[in-house]
């Protein structure tokens, strides 16, 4: 594999990789909270569907992307925090059920978009001295601006859970809804804004997919990044900031299949396809059985997918 | 605090709101009905006795993309040139490749219609349809394996456009490598990229083909990462057979050289735009035959009639960056092609070097169609 070809694939999972980070770490607060939003591939459609429209309506990519977050976070809220938080119902159909809605909806939303183009292209940073470094250089630092958005948004996350006291009562609420309860914290009000917090993250990751990545709409174009994202979280085991190189690495796997086709490495192309699935199974286990000795594997949220009743413990 | 009736309430609604979407990604046949007999030239028809009814299927939704639309496109205006008040369509989108796209195909006979095209593919699941229907007709595009006694079928010489396609790009590459982000491994896949090869290396001996499959149409994601990893890996000009204009996106991005697929993506990559292949013509040509024979009551061969440049199949308009040598170049071949000449002429070798048609020997459109399965030398795939 030649100089270029490696670089190009870094910067190909690059622009690959950063939506799935938006969408993990979306999901990532959303659990933290207590609430499992498995239908990340219908947010993100919905986001990619609104931003794209607006971008065009609009004129401004900018303005398609914000609007891709308030539209991840309006249906977030709608189709997944009110029916939990409020209505108590089980999580995993409710997941399934934004899912289905977000591809009709989003399907429907920008039907007469597909045959459209944005009008402009996301900026570049370049940043100056890191752009220079051999390899990783490039891929890194001449990227369309939301990659490094992505970048701090990660960085702001891990800050607010693991350093700030509200975010010490976030974990708490995932973990024993019933004690913060106790000890004054507002479960279900947080649980609301962070499932749509989250929603909104997720928003952006299908907004960049739309805007940046693909820079077209087309029907279910997420294509099943709804669901690298969801085990993305479990692969870093919940920690905001792993998830940067859980992403990068989710994108080489994505990208690798169309790099051992073109550079004839005589592997069946469906197999390839299967390759990022196999490895994420396979690196689940592998991590699982090792980190046992260590005191046990990664755990989720203790309270995950749990349903919070005042009152009751 | 909400009572258990109301959480009661929300998962019935919540169930419900499943079913209704259950509903609505099968039998989209409800609300999507568009009729196009709204105008009113009622003079055309002389004998003005019979009507027909007919459906079409399609995958996605109609505007969805560059195949859906020309299929659309192309079947309006030939129910323009037969009669617009003698055939009214009915247009079902969201047909999946599943056995619902039999289901459809019979509730649509049980509805009356008398003829039902499907624009994807479907093939057996689709024949399934047809055949409980011996009196009504069908109508498939690709038409591959055993269809009943009552489907036609139709395809495109996409062989015939990726040969010119090679043409133009053996003569605009500084790197001698053209990318082709092809979907699944079918013969007239393979085809097309040893077209593609064969082109380029009638201006070029240099050349060789890059190919990525997919494993998808429509796969708007896949597309885009195949494209970009085919310009890491070198070529400067790129082709598809996906019906998303990710290609022409990837080289507008990559500032190389991209052909349009289907219908005119020009907006997608206008200083990348090299041609495309346009399947409109062709498809109301198809659909002008298969009508007026209904409309006549005269029998329809059961083909697949191949379409090509020669009888519909038609190009883009040329970028505004193509110099006019290569526009000339294209041109004189495609005139070649409509007055008869077989470009697939021997010899052709394989990827092993293998003679595999010696000189002399030309190759037929049904090979090229439903058996060409090696790649030819410098074609590089898997």
């Amino acid at each position: 594999m030649s100089y270029e070809v490696l670089e190009g694939m870094l910067a190909s999972a690059v622009l690959a990789g950063i939506p799935l980070a938006y969408a993990a770490l979306g999901e990532l607060l959303s659990e933290r909270v207590g609430v499992i939003n498995i239908g990340i591939e219908g947010v993100m459609l919905v986001g990619a569907a609104v931003g794209f429209v607006i971008a065009v309506d609009s004129g401004s990519t900018l303005i398609g992307f914000l609007a891709s977050a308030l539209a991840g976070g309006a249906f977030a809220g709608a189709f997944v925090a009110l029916p939990i938080v409020f209505g108590r119902a089980p999580q995993i159909v409710i997941g399934f059920a934004a899912w289905f809605i977000g591809i009709g909806l989003s399907g429907e939303v920008a039907a007469s978009y597909t045959s459209r183009a944005l009008p402009q292209r996301m900026a570049e940073v370049h940043v100056p001295l890191l752009r220079d470094l051999p390899l990783v250089g490039k891929p890194f630092f001449e990227a369309p601006w939301p990659v490094y958005l992505g970048v701090v948004l990660v960085l702001l996350v891990a800050f607010l859970l693991h350093r700030t006291r509200h975010g010490m009562n976030l974990r708490a609420i995932g973990e024993d809804p019933g004690s913060a309860h106790a000890a004054g914290v507002p479960v279900v009000r947080w649980q609301l804004v962070y499932v749509t917090v989250g929603g909104a993250l997720m928003g952006l990751g299908g907004g960049m997919l739309s805007l940046v990545t693909i820079r077209h709409w087309q029907d279910q174009m997420v294509a099943g990044g709804g669901w690298i994202a969801l085990a993305l979280v479990i692969f870093v085991a919940w920690r905001p900031v792993a998830l940067l190189w859980g992403a990068y690495f989710f994108g080489i796997l994505l990208v690798l299949g169309d790099v051992g086709q073109s550079q004839g490495w005589g592997i069946p192309s469906p197999i390839l396809d299967m390759a990022p699935y196999l490895l994420t199974i396979a690196v689940l286990i592998a991590r699982a059985t090792r980190t046992r000795r260590w005191g046990g594997p990664p755990t989720a949220p203790a309270a995950l997918g749990s349903v919070f009743v005042r009152g009751q413990r | 605090m909400p009572a258990p009736r109301w959480r009661a309430a929300l998962l019935c609604l919540a169930v419900a709101g499943l079913l209704a979407l259950a509903a609505g990604c099968g039998g989209s046949d409800s609300g999507s009905s568009s009729s196009s007999s709204s105008d009113s030239g009622s003079s055309s028809g002389a004998d003005s006795g019979k009507k027909i009814k007919m459906a079409a299927l399609y995958l996605p939704n109609l505007e969805a993309d560059a195949w859906s639309r020309a299929f659309n496109e192309g079947t309006k205006a030939a129910i323009q040139t037969v009669g617009a008040d003698r055939v009214t369509l009915k247009d079902v989108e969201g047909v999946p490749y599943s056995n619902q796209a039999t289901q459809i195909t019979e509730q649509l006979f049980q509805q009356g219609n008398d003829l039902v095209l499907d624009t994807l593919a479907a093939g057996d699941l689709f024949y399934a349809g047809c055949a409980k229907y011996p009196d009504k007709a069908c109508d498939s595009v690709q038409a591959l394996g055993d269809p009943p006694p009552n489907t036609t079928g139709h395809w495109f010489k996409f062989w015939q456009s990726f040969y010119l396609y090679g043409v133009a790009a053996g003569m605009l590459t500084k790197s001698d490598t053209l990318g082709y982000v092809a979907s699944f491994e079918q013969p007239y896949e393979t085809a097309q990229a040893n077209a593609y090869l064969l082109g380029c290396r009638s201006v070029n001996p240099q050349c060789k083909v890059n190919v990525v499959f997919i494993n998808s149409f429509n796969d708007a994601p896949k597309t885009v990462e195949a494209a970009q990893t085919l310009v890491n890996g070198g070529a400067d000009v790129l082709a598809t057979f996906s019906v998303t204009p990710g290609v022409m996106e990837v080289a507008e991005r990559n500032k190389v050289w991209g052909f349009s697929q289907y219908s005119d993506q020009t907006e997608f990559g206008p200083n990348a735009l090299v041609t495309g292949v346009l399947i409109k013509g062709a498809i109301q040509k198809e659909m002008e035959l298969v009508l007026s024979s209904l409309l006549e009551d005269k029998p329809i061969e059961q083909g697949p009639r191949l379409y090509g440049v020669d009888n519909g199949l038609e190009l883009v308009p040329w970028g505004p960056k193509v110099p006019q040598e290569v526009q000339d170049k294209v041109d004189a071949v495609k005139q070649e092609m409509i007055d008869g000449k077989n470009v697939f002429a021997g010899p052709i070798k394989d990827q092993s070097g293998k003679v595999r048609v010696a000189a002399g020997k030309e190759l037929a459109d049904e090979f090229m169609f439903e058996k060409w399965t090696w790649f030819v030398e410098g074609v590089s795939a898997k």
